[in-house]
């Protein structure tokens, strides 16, 4: 369970790093096509915005997916082990706030019809908590976490 | 025995010459045939487009066919003997080989670079083989020269980048949507530029177009020869909002959408990107428009802009495309030069 609870989580970052490469490869190409710079048009950039686009929303929804599944895990290890489901441990703590994050990217998304610059530049921003939640608190502040 | 080209091209003729000039593809046989049976020279091929007319030949010594051939040209083409003064060239080697490598590479070309012109020297050489007017020297010349054509583009920038206003539209619509050919175009208007950009999308695949015009009797044709769909001209919102790309290039003095309204169109589209090509002047689409979310408008300054920095880059290749030729034409030659003394070749004459 416990192996399977980190593995899941671990697998989800992957899928978040997936949405920060094409949410950052969007954001560039969408820049130069505002700014109508001739190097919208060059050779290495052959994926269409759209195309970025849709793998950025798949990779968001494949890893809020799994880290929620992940997460439901952790609360019921955390129940069994320390006694309750949040311990208010710092690790928990950020999984929520990247949680909320991935989650309000895909309300934008799918509930109000956003789409295009804004969204895909706050599913890049979140990849920071992705990071601050899977090495800055182990490193930075005590957990209970001993790694991961 | 010499390899020789007379010719004609945007360089030294104008386009009322070069088009009284030019080799219909069914008169090219009868051509073929004169030159070698009233000339005696047994290797022709005749490369004739809309940009240049050439006669490349093999004679068999180097004074005379000059005026020959040019006067096969103007009893040919029933022009009067002097309206070919001046306006034509004449190499003779190395000069010979070296414009053809030029020609084939798209150095010789008005758009530099451009690629059509292997695919039109490759057809001159191949009908001259189906009509048994090439023998062993033009098949080695031109398999070369098509050869170092290729190798010129690959190995330098020359073709690359899009240098006309409707490639440069097409480029970026590739860059924008994912599966072009499921879109949907609207062209407003009818200009020259918006049908030769029309035409380039519909070479993508694109099969849904819409054509709105303010009379019908413009738009009618149009729509018919690209197999569209005429809407009215009065909603426009209505054909912006199911239209993915549109082309706009009426004559209108004022603005045809503001930005509120497509403001309102992208949310009825639930914010599906739009790319707006604008190329009437004046501009019929308010500028601000390309401020909203998920919509990326250009005007003809802004295509032409890109154009003609991708020109730039593809001058800037001349240098190292030509020293290609220049090291092939060498090959070429030195093989050539080496063969000829060597073996008695007799060009194949089959007639």
């Amino acid at each position: 369970m416990l192996f399977s609870h980190a593995f899941i989580i671990f697998v989800s970052y992957a899928a978040f790093a997936v949405a920060l490469l094409t949410g950052m490869l969007f954001l560039v190409q969408e820049s130069r096509l505002k700014r109508k710079d001739p190097r919208v048009l060059a050779v290495g950039a052959i994926l269409p915005l759209e195309l970025l686009d849709r793998i950025n929303l798949y990779a968001v929804v494949t890893g809020f997916t799994l880290f929620s599944v992940g997460m439901l895990q952790g609360s019921r290890l955390a129940r069994l082990e320390w006694g309750s489901y949040f311990n208010g441990d710092p690790k928990e703590l950020w999984s929520l706030i990247t949680w909320a994050a991935y989650a309000a990217v895909l309300v934008l998304r799918l509930s109000r019809g956003l789409r295009g610059r804004r969204v895909v530049f706050l599913s890049v921003l979140s990849f920071a908590l992705v990071l601050f939640t899977f090495v800055g608190v182990t490193h930075l502040v005590a957990s209970r976490h001993a790694f991961f | 025995m010499h390899i020789s080209v007379l010719g004609l091209s945007h360089h030294s003729a104008p386009v009322e010459l070069r088009e009284r000039v030019a080799f219909q593809e069914e008169k090219l046989p009868t051509a073929l045939a004169a030159v070698r049976q009233e000339l005696a020279l047994p290797e022709c091929v005749i490369l004739s487009t809309c940009n240049r007319v050439e006669l490349y030949t093999v004679i068999p010594e180097r004074d005379g066919h000059e005026a020959k051939l040019k006067n096969f040209l103007t009893r040919f083409h029933r022009l009067e003997p002097e309206s070919l003064d001046n306006r034509v060239y004449w190499h003779m080697q190395p000069d010979s080989v070296r414009h053809l490598f030029r020609v084939a590479a798209g150095l010789d070309s008005m758009v530099v670079g451009e690629s059509e012109i292997l695919g039109q020297v490759r057809d001159a050489y191949s009908r001259a083989v189906a009509h048994g007017s090439v023998g062993s020297v033009f098949h080695r010349l031109f398999q070369t020269a098509l050869r170092a054509g290729k190798e010129a583009r690959s190995k330098t920038k020359i073709g690359q980048g899009a240098v006309s206003i409707s490639s440069v539209g097409v480029e970026l619509a590739r860059r924008i949507f994912r599966d072009l050919p499921s879109k949907t175009i609207l062209v407003l208007g009818a200009g020259q530029i918006a049908k030769s950009t029309l035409t380039c999308l519909k070479a993508q695949g694109i099969k849904k177009i819409l054509v709105a015009n303010r009379t019908s009797q413009a738009a009618v044709p149009l729509a018919e020869s690209v197999g569209g769909e005429v809407v009215p001209f009065t909603d426009l919102e209505v054909s912006v909002t199911r239209a993915d790309i549109v082309i706009c290039s009426t004559a209108a003095d004022r603005y045809l959408l503001t930005q509120p309204q497509v403001q309102e169109i992208m949310t009825a589209r639930r914010q599906r990107p739009l790319f707006l090509i604008d190329i009437s002047v004046p501009r019929n689409l308010d500028p601000r428009i390309g401020q909203l979310e998920n919509v990326y408008l250009y005007d003809i300054d802004d295509l032409e802009g890109i154009a003609s920095s991708n020109l730039q880059m593809r001058l800037g290749e001349i240098q190292a495309c030509s020293e290609i030729v220049e090291q092939e034409m060498n090959g070429f030659l030195s093989r050539f030069n080496g063969n000829k003394n060597g073996s008695t070749h007799t060009p194949a004459a089959r007639a």
